[in-house]
């Protein structure tokens, strides 16, 4: 059976494997570029840096992102969504089933064949990855907000998650393939659905997974600003908080409560500042440190590991459970 | 070592004849016409089989209706094979067959027909027949 | 002697029509049996049941007197399935097909597989998309034979093939049979095709057998009676198919038809004029009734 699946799939996985090592190349090929360009371009003056091209190794720095980005869910399409449904539509599974092995284990063994070499590829492509962040990005002058793989688009193609991206996206690919028993609709439900969870998880539930940080803005004449630390944090949002160290009363407002008050009130002539001081609210932006970079990596990658078992479990059932 | 089948079998679907009793049929013929002798060997269920495509049941049971009339012997590991001949007097047949020929040629010479011949032949068995001779 | 397949009272509904119901039959152990009808008639459901990839909305299927079940392999490995489509991976050479089938049955004779293959001159090289309609009919049945199971069931096994592909076909199943004593049970629409391999036969119509028995049976049991229009001869035999052309009659009749009156022929109905009659049967009980006056009704007029 593992002979059967490799089969199958060595075609696809060949071409698949020869993406990443394009990409791979691609990548270690740009970090050596800016490499020179910053050695020679040691005060790092604009001037210098685009005579050595270093605006277009941005440019393609953010192409390879957006492509490391997408190759989770092109796993999951190419992969995934054919695994189980192919097999259905080309009604070759009234072949496979009849042999000698039982359903679970053709399942069981064409999953794991597919899905230890797109993790073991990915996790090549991750090695490769970091070598090219730590190069490209850390010592960027244009695109300072882009700094510290704590930021969303770099933290979602370096550390360990990037394999569970895969796996999951296979997984839920395989699974939609199997219930739905169709490829195409089982393409685009893993496109949407992946695309969901993913924002779900930037937005909703990665801030959650650290203690958040929170940066307090001073004011100076009549401009807020913040000092960023460095390495740079993950800014979640703005917001209101009670002053470390205070307490507030029992059945008081909540803090953005207050602050609305408060400014509610400046309308009426009454310092703001002064308003919020008094009832010890601070203004400032929530973040993630940067140092919590590998906490919310491997707390990411349990979540969506342990979703792409749930997703496998629920594709065996359905594969168990077809009847012509 | 594959030897040469001694007899080809062939089934006529359509006229009714249940399909062991045409093999049996066709091997008294053979027999009969000398192109089968004792000590022949017939071909395996298995080459029948492959050849015309009929159950393997219907040979089996074709064979040993042979064996039942004594005119085939089974040897364990080596086959079916002819135990005696049905043309009794082989050099008698052969003359009586050239003296038949002889006269078939003189009755189409005479201008008659395949259906005259054939009516006429069947009046003269019928009436051999009743005169009491096999 | 135990049946190589069994079923009782099988059933498979999809959603609100039944594609097969109250199926009951038994294969014995080394023969072939038959079954014969026609389109939508659920031939292939029951062998889908058969295999193990669908499941009985009612009644038992038993292959070898164990219950099959839509997932264990066990009676699998007695078994060799030969679906009416002919699923292979057309991408695959033939070689890699016998290599499937080695790597996924624990008993498998490969040198019997190239062996067969090699006479009909199927190339081990050749993509199994680019062999004819034959020659992947061949490749199937390979697959199925060369794991030496003890029973075949095989959805039209020569449908669509050319007579040579076909009667190609036959020989080798036929020549594996005599070899191995395999029970085999196979479908058709064609009676002509059946009769000369089966031992058995089974008619099957609008979901239901109508008949089961074997095929010398048949053909003992069943009369034609040719007779003018008037009052029928009934009298201890169960009428099968009545027609009226002209002023004549055309009964099939089940059982030994009584002294027949001036004008009747009883002859001897050849096995695809039985089947005919059966097909055309509405249900067992609808035909019996008659009227004195011998006018009747049921069977196509």
């Amino acid at each position: 059976m593992i002979w059967l699946a490799w089969r199958r799939h060595r075609f696809l996985l060949a071409l698949f494997a020869g993406l990443l090592v394009g990409l791979g190349v691609w990548m270690v090929l740009l970090a050596h570029a800016f490499d020179h360009a910053s050695n020679v371009c040691r005060d790092q003056t604009y001037q210098c840096g685009f005579q050595y091209g270093v605006f277009s190794i941005e440019n393609q720095a953010t192409a390879i992102n957006a492509l490391l980005l997408f190759l989770p869910c092109l796993a999951g399409i190419v992969f995934g969504a054919p695994l189980v449904a192919g097999e259905l539509e080309h009604y070759t599974n009234r072949l496979v089933w009849t042999q000698g092995i039982s359903r679970t284990r053709w399942f069981v063994t064409k999953w794991l064949v597919v899905g230890l070499i797109l993790g073991a590829l990915t996790s090549l492509l991750v090695l490769i990855t970091q070598y090219w962040s730590g190069h490209v990005f850390a010592r960027l002058p244009l695109t300072l907000a882009l700094n510290g793989r704590i930021q969303p688009t770099l933290f979602a193609v370096t550390g360990v998650a990037p394999v569970a991206y895969t796996l999951f996206a296979f997984s839920l690919g395989v699974a939609l393939g199997a219930i739905l028993r169709r490829t195409s609709w089982a393409v685009v439900g893993t496109v949407v659905g992946y695309t969901a969870v993913a924002l779900l998880m930037v937005f909703s539930i990665r801030p959650s997974l650290a203690s958040q940080g929170f940066l307090s803005t001073t004011r100076s004449t009549s401009v807020q600003y913040v000092t960023l630390p460095r390495p740079q944090p993950w800014i979640l949002s703005y917001g209101f908080r009670f002053a470390p160290g205070t307490q507030p009363s029992t059945g008081a407002s909540s803090a953005s409560a207050i602050a609305k008050r408060c400014l509610n009130q400046s309308f009426t002539g009454s310092s703001y500042d002064q308003c919020l001081s008094t009832h010890d609210v601070q203004g400032g932006f929530f973040d993630q440190s940067a140092t919590h970079y590998w906490a919310l990596q491997w707390r990411e990658t349990a979540i969506y590991l342990l979703s792409a078992l749930v997703l496998l479990g629920m594709a065996l059932w359905a594969v168990r459970r077809w009847r012509e | 070592m594959k030897l040469e089948p001694m007899i080809q079998f062939r089934l006529d679907r359509k006229s009714g004849v249940p399909a062991y009793r045409q093999l049996v049929d066709q091997v008294r013929q053979a027999l009969r016409l000398g192109l089968l002798r004792p000590g022949d060997q017939l071909p395996t269920v298995r080459d029948v089989v492959k050849q015309i495509a009929i159950n393997p049941n219907t040979v089996h049971r074709a064979y040993r209706d042979l064996e039942s009339q004594g005119l085939t012997e089974g040897r364990p590991g080596s086959g079916t094979f002819i135990k005696r001949s049905l043309s009794k007097v082989p050099e008698q047949q052969q003359a009586l067959q050239r003296q038949l020929e002889k006269w078939m040629r003189a009755a189409r010479k005479a201008g008659l027909g395949s259906e005259a011949i054939s009516a006429l032949v069947a009046e003269a068995m019928r009436s051999s027949e009743q005169e009491g001779h096999r | 002697m135990t049946a190589a397949l069994e079923t009782v009272g099988l059933g498979r509904r999809y959603r609100t029509k039944w594609a097969l119901r109250d199926c009951t039959f038994s294969v014995p152990e080394g023969s072939i049996t038959g079954i014969v009808g026609p389109n939508g008639a659920g031939k292939s459901t029951l062998f889908r049941l058969a295999a193990g990839i669908s499941r009985p909305t009612s009644g038992t299927v038993t292959v070898f007197g164990q219950e099959v079940r839509l997932n264990s392999s066990e009676h699998l490995k007695r078994l060799g399935y030969f679906d009416q489509l002919r699923p292979l991976y057309s991408g695959f050479r033939v070689e890699e097909m016998l290599t499937l089938g080695r790597r996924l049955n624990s008993t498998w004779d490969n040198a019997a597989a190239r062996e067969w293959l090699s006479e009909l001159n199927i190339p081990m090289k050749q993509k199994v998309g680019h062999l004819s309609l034959g020659q992947q009919a061949q490749v199937a049945l390979t697959l199925c034979m060369a794991k030496r199971p003890d029973l075949l069931l095989l959805d039209e096994p020569v449908a669509s093939l050319d007579p040579l592909a076909r009667h190609e076909l036959l020989q080798t199943l036929m020549g594996t049979v005599a070899e191995q004593g395999t029970t085999v049970f196979l479908s058709s629409h064609f009676v002509s095709e059946l009769e000369p391999v089966c031992d058995n036969l089974i008619i099957l119509s609008s979901s239901q057998v109508k008949i089961t028995g074997t095929i010398e049976s048949l053909l003992a049991d069943h009369r034609l009676l040719i007779g003018p229009d008037g009052p029928e001869p009934l009298n201890g035999v169960e009428m099968i198919s009545s027609r009226k052309t002209g002023r004549q009659r055309t009964l099939l009749v089940r059982g030994i038809p009584p002294s027949l009156g001036p004008g009747w022929q009883d002859l001897q109905p050849d096995l695809n004029e039985i089947v005919l009659a059966y097909l055309a049967r509405r249900a067992p009980g609808a035909n019996h009734k008659l009227a004195d006056d011998g006018t009747s009704d049921g069977g196509p007029s």
